[in-house]
């Protein structure tokens, strides 16, 4: 690992964390908040030393710059979790109640476009929470998901749905987090990996 | 009853039917991949309808309903996790029976994996044992 990576370690001296860690130290200072109930001055500052301890012990790796969120983008794919979240959850309360025998199923090959490490976990994720689809393994070098399938459709034909679906979430999550690396037609960034070279 | 209480009943009634059509998906489904699918997707939505109710009732009270938001959030994010966690244990190990899928392309990677095909890929797995 280079030494401008910005990482911070642990050490007597103490150094101050690399200001990429700014958005998870935010973060864990909400949290904290959140969970005392409460914004006074005690808990803040409570907060803010518990977060810097533990980004000093555990330090996060850190992303380079990426493009800025797009919150249409953000919007938009969060309604479209929310209304995949609800169809998924009524299809397998289905298939789990209704006579008849459960669906058959499949594990299929779908690739990813994105190199990114934070795309590809991204993807992964939001995926495991809509309709019909749970991963089961990724292969990073080739970006390759590995899915757990419901039938429901035609069997042949259950390869190219579940890519083609796999493909649309794809799209919208690069829309959402990282707004044209699609436009440009290029893969998206090699993150992690660049970062580490 | 208020409006409060009965948008709080059919929130939380409906979040209890999701979670118990989930737990009999537990027990119907036939193998590990289908179980996770149930534990999963209406188990999250089900304990989000509920956390929806319970809050309706608390409306005034800010610091517990953040709270609640903070359990639904990391429901969210966690479970996706947990599931593909033990779906690729499942797999690896090769206990979870597989004639039941009609392809399994992952068993085909391994295969390929194993005859040096992806010298770039992780440098994992003896091919699993065919069940």
């Amino acid at each position: 690992m280079s030494p401008d990576t910005g990482t911070t370690r642990p050490g007597l001296r103490g150094r101050l964390p690399h200001r990429r860690q700014l958005p998870i130290l935010t973060w864990m200072v909400v949290f904290w908040c959140g969970l005392w109930g409460s914004v006074s001055p005690v808990v803040v500052v409570g907060g803010v030393l518990v977060a810097l301890a533990l980004v000093a012990v555990f330090p996060m790796p850190t992303l380079p710059p990426a493009p800025l969120p797009s919150v249409v983008g953000v919007v938009r794919l969060g309604a479209h979790v929310l209304v995949d979240l609800l169809r998924s959850s009524l299809q397998v309360a289905w298939f789990a109640v209704r006579p008849g025998p459960v669906p058959a199923s499949a594990i299929v090959a779908a690739p990813l476009r994105s190199r990114s490490d934070a795309m590809i976990a991204a993807t992964a994720e939001i995926l495991s929470l809509v309709p019909g689809t749970l991963v089961v393994d990724i292969d990073v070098p080739s970006g390759t998901l590995y899915l757990h399938a419901l039938v429901t459709g035609d069997p042949e034909r259950i390869g190219d749905d579940v890519r083609a679906s796999v493909r649309r979430m794809e799209e919208r999550v690069l829309a959402a987090l990282a707004p044209g690396a699609l436009v440009d037609g290029a893969e998206v960034a090699d993150d992690v990996r660049e970062a580490r070279r | 009853m208020s409006v409060d209480d009965w948008v709080s009943a059919v929130l939380m009634l409906s979040g209890s039917l999701l979670a118990l059509a989930a737990g009999i998906g537990m027990l119907r489904f036939p193998d590990l991949w289908m179980r996770m699918h149930a534990g999963t997707k209406p188990q999250v939505l089900g304990l989000l309808l509920v956390l929806a109710g319970v809050e309706v009732q608390l409306v005034p009270d800010a610091s517990a309903v953040v709270a609640l938001l903070f359990v639904g959030l990391f429901q969210l994010v966690t479970a996706p996790v947990a599931s593909h966690l033990l779906a690729r244990a499942g797999h690896r190990s090769g206990v979870v029976p597989r004639e039941q899928l009609l392809q399994d392309d992952l068993r085909v990677f391994e295969l390929e994996c194993a005859a040096g095909d992806h010298p770039e890929s992780s440098p994992h797995k003896e091919p699993t044992p065919p069940t």
